[in-house]
């Protein structure tokens, strides 16, 4: 005891201010806070260097080049007709799945699924079903029906972008729809409410609720399509910024001018956007409510038509699986080259990840004590995590690379293409798990205070606990949408280090197309395998109906 | 004995970390497993004693952007791939440094050359490939593919893609200033304008057209590789535009004598060997073995006169070919 005493008494005065400097720190949360700091320096660093290109520039006539016209023309066009069609489109899925029978979890699996399906396998899908030699005008000819149609141009690009953002937007309203609170269905059932006048007037503000934050998701996604445009653009009339910058960067070595370009483009999604990046209340609705089981609505004939409708269309593309699986080649699965392509495609993923996810977590642990606080500077940490995804990623890849060539190329390149990746999930991660993260917070706020938790215990023993299914669920999206991009990769890649979608690429500019084909199908099962066990780990031991 | 073996153990990772390293910057398909890029490595890696050290871009043209970019900071010695288009405006980047190569190596080479900074390593001529077994009377000129309603061809960007750019520049070479009419008779047969070679091709063999833009040795590739004889390219009379794939060494490479050393290599049996069954192009050198296979499925086409373009003469292209576009 004495010896106890003694060492307790011996240990320096400086130990106990250190001690009490930590615990200050927990309590305030510091070390949760500091991904969002680091992410701040970055993108003003990224800034500084987007105000460098500005000064270097001279002249600024190619901002009035009809081209650049022409660019954002079309991209505003082929995003915004993108947009309707898929939250209309989306919307009416919705309802039709809600009204069926399947089970909530397979649906939202499958709506998740299109959602991050690589592009590349849905774009030659789409070719196979659709193409001039495809599945459906062989079938014309076999039953001697003369009608041939063409995919590609702007029906192309229109059909497969609104693919992945009809799934969206599907999986976002049909959350809303399971949210239902259930005395509102008994009392539409007692009245003998209609599921079309109930959507219409009593429904209506639940529906339309943060509606903009889907609008902004959606749009943003419609006009990076970078990949789908330069598969479908039949006609050089057909670019996009995207596109211009690209060609900018890979053939013109102009990277002031195609840093401007993305420049001008972040700054017309911000403009168009912004009045839409408020933080709002009731972000409950969009979270998936599983257990949930009282149903008044059933299906007819007219959701069960449209169902067969959406199912052709979404599940049509994924025939090219099986042309894949038909140029099986063991010798190429288990190459060198293969396994490495998958390894490295793991490691940007899971590097992209971790990074997304410390960055997310950070800012809606900010966001959240600000908002607590009624700050209005709240508004500025969700502006501030949207604002990157508003930047073409090219044009974030460029900027990076010249960042990377002044310091002498200092970061290994797998890391650049982790960071690019991680600043294009955080927003959807943010999103995604902001409604889980608010549940409560008014309650929560108090019996932190009343209790003296600190920031460090609030996270771990009450955040993570109410977050952790949708953590799972919002990752695994994240490390497949990480592990199908080609975009920053194409700038980065070396012998050593190369990932899947890039050797589908390299199969594909080396006429190996059947090989191409057999790698996607190969790839695209292991992505179905990874969120189908991912899955069944989120909703382990929840009882479904 | 324990301490020597310890010794020599720890040595010998050293020992291969010592050797000197040849930093190339090529195009993707080029290095890919199944392209020249690993044979030519391990052939020259054996009378070298030295490391090759591969990174690629997508394409030929982003590798002088790569470059122009980041003065080679990078510190590449040798660029590999990009084509006589763009040798002009890469020598106006002043960061190339002459092949030294002398008047009887170049001799050696089954085409005439005598460019003091770059050295080709293959070559081809721009055609439109077909399958015969869909069409069986082919055109046997541009003028008569022009007129053909029934052939839908698909070609590529020439801002994005050097295919494009040579059908532009074989265009010009044929009907001069009268391309802008020209390009716009072809108009109605033109189905795609893909963004690169590879996506233009591969939505040809999905049948989104009866022929693409590619090169007289494409149907060596199908009838050699995948023992497909049907396709064909197109042979005009009037001739065909050529494009000659080079390499150069770079000013500011860090191994410059090892650079010089691969340059010489790459005009060698050792390199040319790996070329017509390798990147399936026509190699600069003949006599080699096996090669008749590849000449029976790629015959010599007529050629027209090399062109070595400035970038005034290919902006003029492209400019026929953007005018013509409605």
């Amino acid at each position: 005891m004495l010896l106890r005493k003694t060492k307790t008494y011996g240990s320096s005065i400086g130990h106990q201010v250190l001690t009490k400097t930590i615990n200050q720190k927990l309590e305030r949360g510091l070390i949760i806070k500091l991904p969002f700091y680091f992410y701040i320096v970055i993108l003003l660093f990224l800034l500084t260097f987007l105000i460098n290109f500005f000064y270097e520039t001279k002249n600024y006539s190619f901002v009035f080049d009809n081209i650049l016209k022409q660019s954002i023309k079309f991209t505003f066009f082929q995003a915004i007709l993108s947009t309707i069609i898929s939250i209309i489109l989306g919307f009416i899925l919705s309802i039709c799945l809600y009204l069926s029978n399947f089970k909530r979890k397979i649906i939202t699996t499958f709506l998740n699924f299109f959602f991050i399906a690589p592009v590349l396998f849905i774009s030659y899908g789409v070719i196979f079903i659709h193409g001039s030699d495809g599945l459906l005008q062989n079938i014309f000819q076999f039953i001697n029906l003369n009608f041939s149609y063409t995919f590609f141009g702007i029906i192309g690009i229109i059909y497969v972008t609104s693919y992945f953002n009809i799934a969206l937007s599907a999986n976002y309203f049909f959350r809303k729809l399971t949210n239902i609170p259930e005395n509102y269905l008994k009392l539409m059932s007692a009245n003998k409410i209609s599921l079309y006048v109930a959507l219409t007037r009593c429904l209506k503000p639940v529906v339309l609720n943060n509606l903009s934050i889907l609008i902004t998701m959606v749009l943003i996604f419609c006009i990076s399509n970078f990949t789908i445009i330069y598969i479908f653009a039949s006609s050089p009339l057909l670019t996009t910024i995207e596109m211009a910058i690209y060609q900018k960067i890979s053939f013109e070595a102009n990277i002031s001018e195609a840093v401007i370009y993305g420049f001008l483009q972040t700054v017309i999604i911000i403009l168009i956007l912004i009045p839409t990046l408020k933080l709002r209340n009731n972000f409950q609705m969009i979270t998936l409510k599983v257990s949930e089981n009282y149903r008044i609505y059933q299906s007819n004939l007219l959701s069960s038509f449209f169902l067969i409708i959406f199912f052709l269309y979404f599940f049509s593309p994924c025939l090219v699986v099986i042309k894949g699986l038909y140029n099986f080649n063991i010798d190429l699965l288990f190459s060198k080259n293969t396994i490495l392509s998958f390894l490295y495609s793991l490691i940007i993923a899971f590097s992209s990840l971790c990074i997304a996810l410390m960055i997310a977590i950070s800012s809606l642990f900010i966001a959240r004590s600000l908002h607590e606080n009624n700050s209005y500077l709240s508004n500025y940490v969700i502006l501030s995590i949207f604002i990157i995804s508003f930047v073409p990623s090219i044009s974030l890849s460029a900027i990076l690379f010249m960042i990377n060539v002044h310091l002498n190329f200092i970061l290994p390149n797998f890391l650049i293409v982790a960071f690019i990746n991680s600043f294009l999930l955080t927003p959807l991660i943010f999103l995604f798990l902001f409604p889980k993260f608010m549940e409560n917070n008014k309650y929560e706020k108090l019996r932190v205070l009343q209790f003296n938790i600190s920031a460090v215990n609030r996270f771990t023993r009450i955040d993570f606990l109410k977050i952790k299914k949708e953590l799972i669920i919002v990752s695994s999206s994240c490390f497949v949408l990480s592990m199908g991009d080609l975009t920053s990769i194409t700038l980065f890649n070396s012998s050593s280090f190369k990932t899947v979608p890039y050797l589908i690429s390299q199969l594909y500019s080396s006429y190996r197309y059947n090989d191409a084909f057999f790698i996607l199908a190969i790839f695209v099962l292991f992505i179905i395998s990874f969120l189908y066990m991912v899955n069944s780990l989120a909703y382990k031991n929840v009882k479904i109906r | 004995m324990k301490l020597l073996t310890l010794i020599i153990v720890f040595m010998l990772p050293l020992s291969l970390v010592s050797k000197e390293q040849l930093n190339i910057l090529t195009y993707d398909s080029f290095t890919s497993e199944w392209g020249p890029g690993p044979s030519i490595q391990k052939s020259f890696e054996e009378i070298c004693d030295c490391q090759v050290n591969w990174t690629t871009a997508d394409s030929s043209g982003a590798l002088l952007s790569r470059v122009k970019l980041t003065d080679n900071k990078e510190g590449f010695d040798i660029i590999l791939g990009i084509d006589d288009s763009l040798m002009s405006e890469a020598k106006d980047t002043n960061l190339f440094s002459p092949h030294a190569l002398s008047s009887s190596d170049l001799a050696k080479l089954n085409i005439d050359w005598d460019n003091e900074t770059f050295v080709p390593f293959d070559y081809g001529y721009f055609s439109f490939i077909y399958n015969s077994s869909k069409l069986d009377n082919p055109p046997k000129s541009f003028d008569e593919l022009a007129n053909r309603n029934d052939i839908r061809i698909i070609i590529m960007d020439p801002r994005t893609s050097t295919p494009g750019l040579g059908l532009a520049k074989w265009i010009y070479q044929l009907k001069g200033e009268q391309s802008k009419d020209f390009w716009k008779s072809l108009q109605d047969q033109i189905v795609i304008t893909a963004k690169s070679w590879s996506d233009g091709y591969g939505l040809f063999l999905e049948g989104e057209g009866d022929a693409v833009l590619s090169y007289t040795t494409s149907p060596a590739y199908h009838a050699i590789a995948e023992s497909d004889e049907n396709y064909k390219a197109m042979l005009f009379q009037d001739g065909h535009a050529e494009q000659i794939e080079v390499l150069g060494m770079l000013e500011s490479a860090p191994n410059k004598k090892l650079a010089q050393k691969f340059i010489s290599f790459a005009i060698s049996k050792g390199f040319q060997d790996h070329i017509p069954f390798g990147n399936w192009m026509y190699p600069v050198i003949d006599g080699l073995e096996g090669s008749s296979d590849f000449y029976k499925y790629a015959p010599m086409p007529i050629s027209l006169d090399r062109v070595y373009a400035s970038k005034k003469d290919k902006d003029l292209w492209i400019e026929y070919w953007s005018s013509s576009i409605d």
